[in-house]
C-alpha cells in the first residue's frame, strides 16, 4: 500500500514539474513559412533566448492561417507580412500593437529564356501584364499567404479583367493556382517552365542551398511594389486571457530594439543579406 | 463550440446552394477515384483471383511482396511517380505531371495491392467444391473460375469499395502528383488541407461532410447488395 | 469393352500415399458399390474417375482410350461422367438455375434447358422448390437437387459419394430408389461410395472393397494382425493367439492377414460329428443378417470373423444366433496382405 502511495506521489510530482519547467518561459508564435524556411528564425531565436531566457515555439503557415491562430487565441504572438490585414487584426482588437520589424523583397522567377520578355519591363505591374499577354505559364500560390496577397495586388494594378479571387479572368491553360507553399510553387514552376512570384529567401534556398540545382532564374526584381514588410503583433490578453502577453511583448520589443535589428541585419543566407532591418 | 457551429451552418448552406467551386472539387475527386479504382480493379481482381486459385512455386513470395506493398505510404508512391513524370524524368515528355491522370496513376499503384490481396482473401475463402462441381457439370476452366468469382462477389465488391474509400480519402498522391491546381486537380482532400492552411473552415467542413456522405453511400450499397443475396447464407 | 480401366494408379496428398490400385476394370451399364471405412480412399478414387483430380502416377483408360490429363481433352470426358458430392454444394442462386447449369455449359437453348431442368426436378420430387434460393434447402433436399442437377447433364456415368450418409431416413429411401431407377430406366452406369453394406447389397451388382487405399477382398473387416511362422512342411499365420492358418508367405514375422468370407465354413455340432475334428475350431454365432440373397454371419472364434452363407446352406445347417458351432477354413482362405 505504501509503495502505491509513494509511486502515485512520485508520478504526481513528475506530472506537475514537467509542464511548469517547460511552460515557464515559452511562447508560441505563428509565423509565415518564409521566415522559417529562410533560416532566419534558427539564427534569431537562439540569440533571443540568450538575452531573455524565453523559448519561442514556432508554427509556420500561410499569413492567413497565422493570423487566424492569433484570432482564435492559439498563438501568443504573430509574425507576418501583410500590412493591410495586420492593421485590421489590431483594429479588431486581436492584437495590441503592430511593430514594424524589417522587410525583404519579392522577385519574379522564371525560365532564363524569358518567353514573356519581362526582363526589360518598366515595373512589376508591367511584367505581370506581359506574362498574361504572352499566356506564359504562371504559378500562383493561391493559399491566402502574404506572397499570394502581393500577387493579387499586382494583378489589380494591371488593366486585366479579374475574377472575384483577383486572378486574371482569361486564365485557361496558363494560370495555375496551386494552394501550396513557396517551395512547392517554385518546384511547380520549374516543371511547367513558368513564372512565379517568390520571396527572395526561399528562392535563394532553392537556387543555392540544394544539391539538385534549380533551373529558374530571377527575371525581374527591384520594384518598390515588391517590397515585403514584416510586422510582429502580440495577441491581445483582453481577448484571450490565457495568452502570455508579457513574454510576447518582450519578444516584439526585442525585435525592434537596436540589438534585435542588428541580429536581423547580420543574417546572411548563402552569403547574401536577406532581411533589411527597418524598425521605425 | 460556437465557432464550429457557425462553420457547420455555413458549410451546410454551401452544400445546399450548390456552390459551383465546391461541387467541381467533389467532381474532380470522384473522377480520379472512379478511374483509379476502375483500372486497379480491372488489373487487381484477376491478379488476386489467379494468385488464389493457381499453385505456383513463387506463390508465397508474391503474397509477401503484395503484403509489403499494402504498407506503402502515399508519399513514397508520390515521390516515385513524380520521379518518372517530372520534366526531367523518364516519362517527362508525356507532360502528365500535375494532371488528374497523374493522380490516377499514383492511386492505382496505391490500391492495386489492396484490391489484389483482398480479392485473393475473398476467393480463398470459397469452398473448393464450387470449382469441382462446375467442372463435373461440364464447365470449362474459365466458366468454373467464373463460378468461384461469382460466389466470391461480395468479398470482391467489398475489396473494390475499400479501395475506393482509400483513394477518395487519400491526400499525399493527390497533392504531390496533382499539384492542387484550382479548377483542375484540386480534390476534396487537398482542398481541405489548403483551407485549413488558409485558416478557412467553411469549405473544408462542407467537403468533409460530402466525403463522409460518399463513404456512407458506398457502404450502404455494399450492405444492400449483401443483404439481398447474402442474408440466407 | 471396359468403361474404366485403371492400371498402377497411385494418388499422393501431402507426401502420403492415399490410394494404390494395381488393376481395376469397370464395365459399362453395371452398378458398383465402393465399400470401405472412412478415409480408405473412396472419395479419392471417385475424383479420379470423375476426371477432377489426376493421379500422381498410373494410367486410366476410359472406353479403351488412355486419359490425357489436359484441360482440353478432360472437358469432353467430364461431359460423360458426373459426380454428386457427399455434401453437394449449391450455387448461390435458385434451385432451377442450379439444375440448368450443366445444360447452360453445353449450350442448350433457354427454353429447352428449362424444360429438361423442370423434368429432372420433377423426377426427384423437388419441382415445387424450383424458384427457392438453393441455399435454403435441407441436407436431403440438397442431395436430391444435386441428383437432378447431375441428371440434367444426361451423363453416361454417375458417381455418387456417400449419397445417403448425411440425410434422414425418409430422404435416404427416396435417394436409394432414385439411384435404382437411374440405372434401370436410363441404363446409366452408377458407381457409388458407401460404408453401408446393406445399401451396397441393395443397390449394387458389383462391390469393390477398399481398405487403407488398396483394393481388398470383400469384407475388409476380416483383416487381422498375426504372425507368420515358417516351418519345414508348412507356413502358417497365427492369429488371436491359437488359430493357425495356412498361408503362402516369403517372410516370417508380424503381418496383416485377410480371411476370405467364402473360405470360412460353419458346421453345427451335429454336422461336425461326422468329420475329423482336427481342423475345426469351436466358435459362437453372434449375429446373422440378410444381405441381398445371402446371409452374413458374425462369428466369435477368439477373434471376430464374418462369413457369408447362401440361404440354402443356412437352412441346411439349421444354425441359429447364439449357437455353438465348429468353424473350418478352406486351404486358400487366408492371404497375407502386406
Amino acid at each position: 500500500m505504501n509503495k502505491l502511495v509513494l509511486s502515485a506521489a512520485c508520478l504526481y510530482m513528475l506530472l506537475c514539474s514537467l509542464p511548469t519547467l517547460a511552460q515557464d518561459k515559452v511562447i508560441t508564435m505563428s509565423t509565415t513559412t518564409s521566415t522559417e524556411a529562410s533560416g532566419l528564425l534558427d539564427y534569431l531565436l537562439p540569440e533571443f533566448l540568450k538575452d531573455t531566457g524565453i523559448t519561442v515555439r514556432v508554427m509556420a503557415k500561410g499569413t492567413g492561417a497565422a493570423l487566424k491562430d492569433g484570432m482564435d487565441g492559439n498563438a501568443d504572438v504573430v509574425f507576418v507580412h501583410d500590412v493591410a490585414r495586420e492593421k485590421k487584426f489590431v483594429e479588431e482588437g486581436y492584437g495590441t500593437k503592430r511593430y514594424y520589424v524589417m522587410y525583404n523583397d519579392f522577385i519574379i522567377v522564371g525560365p532564363a529564356a524569358d518567353p514573356a520578355g519581362i526582363k526589360g519591363a518598366a515595373s512589376a505591374v508591367e511584367a505581370m501584364q506581359r506574362i498574361a499577354a504572352a499566356k506564359a505559364p504562371f504559378v500562383s500560390r493561391g493559399d491566402d499567404s502574404g506572397t499570394h496577397a502581393r500577387e493579387k495586388q499586382l494583378w489589380e494594378a494591371t488593366s486585366l479583367a479579374l475574377t472575384e479571387a483577383k486572378a486574371p479572368q482569361d486564365s485557361g491553360g496558363w494560370y495555375f493556382s496551386i494552394g501550396q507553399g513557396m517551395g512547392e510553387a517554385l518546384i511547380f514552376a520549374q516543371e511547367k517552365l513558368g513564372y512565379v512570384l517568390a520571396d527572395r529567401g526561399t528562392y535563394l534556398q532553392y537556387k543555392f542551398g540544394r544539391q539538385n540545382p534549380y533551373e529558374l532564374v530571377i527575371v525581374y526584381e527591384g520594384d518598390d511594389m515588391l517590397k515585403n514588410p514584416y510586422g510582429v503583433i502580440p495577441v491581445n490578453p483582453a481577448k484571450f486571457s490565457k495568452v502570455k502577453f508579457d513574454l510576447a511583448d518582450t519578444f516584439a520589443k526585442w525585435l525592434v530594439s537596436e540589438r534585435g535589428q542588428q541580429v536581423i541585419g547580420s543574417y546572411k543566407l548563402l552569403g547574401q543579406p536577406l532581411f533589411f532591418p527597418d524598425a521605425k | 463550440m460556437e465557432f464550429l457551429n457557425q462553420s457547420l451552418l455555413a458549410a451546410l448552406h454551401m452544400i445546399w446552394s450548390l456552390d459551383p467551386e465546391m461541387y467541381f472539387i467533389v467532381y474532380v475527386s470522384l473522377y480520379v477515384s472512379f478511374f483509379s479504382t476502375l483500372i486497379a480493379s480491372v488489373l487487381g481482381v484477376p491478379l488476386g483471383f489467379l494468385i488464389a486459385v493457381r499453385q505456383f512455386r513463387s506463390k508465397r513470395a508474391v503474397i509477401t511482396v503484395l503484403n509489403t506493398l499494402l504498407a506503402l505510404p502515399t508519399v513514397v508512391i508520390g515521390l516515385f511517380v513524380y520521379a518518372f513524370l517530372s520534366r526531367r524524368g523518364l516519362l517527362g515528355s508525356l507532360g502528365l505531371l500535375y494532371t488528374p491522370e497523374a493522380i490516377v496513376v499514383g492511386q492505382i499503384i496505391l490500391i492495386l495491392p489492396w484490391v489484389a490481396t483482398l480479392t485473393m482473401a475473398a476467393v480463398s475463402r470459397i469452398d473448393e467444391r464450387y470449382r469441382n462441381t462446375a467442372l463435373t457439370l461440364g464447365a470449362t476452366g474459365l466458366h468454373a473460375a467464373l463460378v468461384v468469382a461469382r460466389e466470391a462477389r461480395f468479398g470482391i465488391l467489398a475489396a473494390i469499395i475499400a479501395a475506393f474509400g482509400r483513394v477518395i480519402a487519400e491526400i499525399g498522391i493527390a497533392m504531390m502528383l496533382g499539384g492542387n491546381i484550382k479548377g483542375f486537380t484540386r480534390t476534396m482532400t487537398t482542398a481541405m488541407a489548403l483551407e485549413h492552411n488558409k485558416g478557412e473552415f467553411v469549405l473544408a467542413v462542407a467537403l468533409g461532410i460530402v466525403l463522409l456522405t460518399v463513404s456512407l453511400l458506398m457502404n450502404i450499397v455494399l450492405q444492400l447488395a449483401q443483404g439481398r443475396y447474402g442474408a440466407n447464407r | 469393352m471396359s468403361l474404366f480401366a485403371l492400371q498402377a494408379v497411385r494418388q499422393v496428398f501431402g507426401g502420403r500415399t492415399v490410394l494404390t490400385i494395381e488393376r481395376l476394370a469397370l464395365a459399362p451399364g453395371v452398378s458398383y458399390a465402393l465399400l470401405g471405412p472412412n478415409g480408405c480412399g473412396k472419395t479419392t478414387l471417385l475424383h479420379i474417375l470423375g476426371f477432377l483430380q489426376p493421379p500422381v502416377r498410373g494410367e486410366i483408360r476410359f472406353k479403351d482410350r488412355v486419359v490425357v490429363w489436359r484441360e482440353k481433352s478432360l472437358q469432353a470426358l467430364r461431359r460423360q461422367v458426373v459426380l454428386v458430392d457427399q455434401h453437394p454444394i449449391m450455387f448461390t442462386t435458385t434451385v432451377l438455375k442450379n439444375v440448368e447449369y450443366g445444360l447452360r455449359m453445353r449450350g442448350v437453348p433457354t427454353r429447352q434447358r428449362r424444360k429438361i431442368a423442370e423434368s429432372c426436378l420433377d423426377r426427384v420430387g423437388m419441382h415445387p422448390f424450383a424458384f427457392r434460393p438453393a441455399h435454403q434447402l435441407s441436407g436431403g433436399e440438397t442431395q436430391r437437387v444435386a441428383i437432378a442437377r447431375a441428371l440434367a447433364c444426361s451423363p453416361e456415368v454417375m458417381l455418387f459419394d456417400e449419397p445417403t450418409a448425411s440425410v434422414d431416413a425418409e430422404n435416404q429411401a427416396v435417394i436409394e430408389r432414385l439411384i435404382q431407377d437411374i440405372r434401370k430406366e436410363k441404363g446409366i452406369t452408377v458407381i457409388f461410395a458407401t460404408h453401408k453394406r446393406l445399401e451396397a447389397a441393395r443397390l449394387a451388382e458389383e462391390r469393390i472393397f477398399l481398405f487403407e487405399g488398396r483394393l481388398s477382398g470383400p469384407g475388409g473387416e476380416n483383416l487381422l494382425s498375426g504372425t507368420v511362422l515358417r516351418g519345414t512342411d508348412r507356413t502358417v499365420c497365427r492369429v488371436g493367439g491359437k488359430i493357425e492358418l495356412d498361408v503362402a508367405a516369403r517372410h516370417s514375422g508380424p503381418a496383416r492377414v485377410f480371411i476370405k468370407p467364402e473360405g470360412i465354413r460353419i458346421f453345427s455340432a451335429k454336422q461336425a460329428e461326422t468329420m475329423s475334428a482336427a481342423k475345426l475350431l469351436p466358435g459362437r454365432v453372434l449375429q446373422m443378417t440378410a444381405e441381398g440373397d445371402r446371409i452374413k454371419v458374425l462369428l466369435d472364434v477368439g477373434v471376430l470373423l464374418r462369413t457369408l452363407l447362401s440361404r440354402e446352406e443356412a437352412v441346411r445347417s439349421g444354425i441359429l444366433v447364439g449357437d455353438q458351432v465348429h468353424v473350418g477354413f478352406a486351404p486358400d482362405a487366408a492371404q497375407i496382405v502386406q
